[in-house]
């Protein structure tokens, strides 16, 4: 593996990890439970970056690994999180809001909408590619 | 000065927690395994930060969120749904929604 693409994905995955943060410290100032502040925060990152993976993996056909690298795993990847998913679900279970098998379902239905938003951002791209190309 | 702290130290373990995935997102077979693996130990690793109250931003915003992934996650299963897999797409879909739950509160529990 080349030390190039390791350090795009490290470059990558800094800068996404830090547009998360931010993203959770404005929702943080939004005035619901914590569970529900976690979700909107958490819903908000992995929708928009299952659509730009989905985005980079259409366009990225006629880039370079190290292009692909920052924006795949490293932007994209350290944008969304899974273990914030976890916070919630586990979070429910330990009784930290009363409507717990809630959080149980938005959390799955999340990872539906997730593999939609993946594919929304393949159409999307490749619909433009398609445009520009014509 | 607290937050450039913050966000240095969210940038410098993100950065490594998803350099980290990437090497362990090779190891795939019937289901994408390293994914579901680094999604687990990212989410134990945010358990045992909540549990001690101990870095927390660095560690469940950092580690654990660059660590872990929705978005490979996402592509994954929209791959086994295009190749008509529909037993490995729920499967991925059933284990990621649970694996790293029990694995944060594993840690949690334990501490």
């Amino acid at each position: 593996m080349a030390a190039k693409v390791l350090g795009a994905v490290f470059l990558g995955g800094a800068l996404g990890s830090i547009a998360r943060f931010l993203i959770i410290l404005g929702v943080d100032e939004i005035a619901i439970e914590d569970l529900l502040q976690e979700l909107v925060a958490t819903s908000f990152v992995n929708l928009a970056g299952a659509f730009l993976l989905g985005v980079v993996h259409v366009v990225g056909s006629r880039r370079s690994e190290t292009w692909k690298g920052f924006w795949g795993p490293g932007f994209s990847g350290g944008f969304t999180t899974m273990s914030g998913l976890a916070l919630i679900t586990a979070g429910a279970e330990l009784g930290m809001s009363s409507s717990g098998y809630l959080y149980w379902i938005a959390v799955a239905i999340q990872l539906v909408l997730g593999v939609l938003s993946y594919w929304f951002g393949r159409f999307f791209a490749s619909h433009r590619s398609t445009k520009a190309a014509s | 000065m607290d937050l450039v702290f913050a966000l240095v130290s969210v940038a410098v373990l993100g950065g490594t927690g998803s350099a980290l995935r990437h090497i362990a997102g090779f190891w795939s077979g019937y289901l994408p395994w390293g994914i579901l693996v680094v999604n687990s130990v990212a989410s134990f690793v945010a358990g045992v930060a909540v549990a001690t109250g101990s870095f927390e931003i660095a560690l469940v915003v950092g580690l654990a969120g660059g660590l872990s992934t929705f978005s490979t996650f996402a592509a994954n299963t929209f791959e086994f749904i295009q190749a008509g897999q529909r037993v490995r797409a729920l499967a991925n879909t059933v284990l990621n929604l649970t694996v790293p739950a029990l694995s944060l509160l594993t840690a949690v529990i334990w501490l």
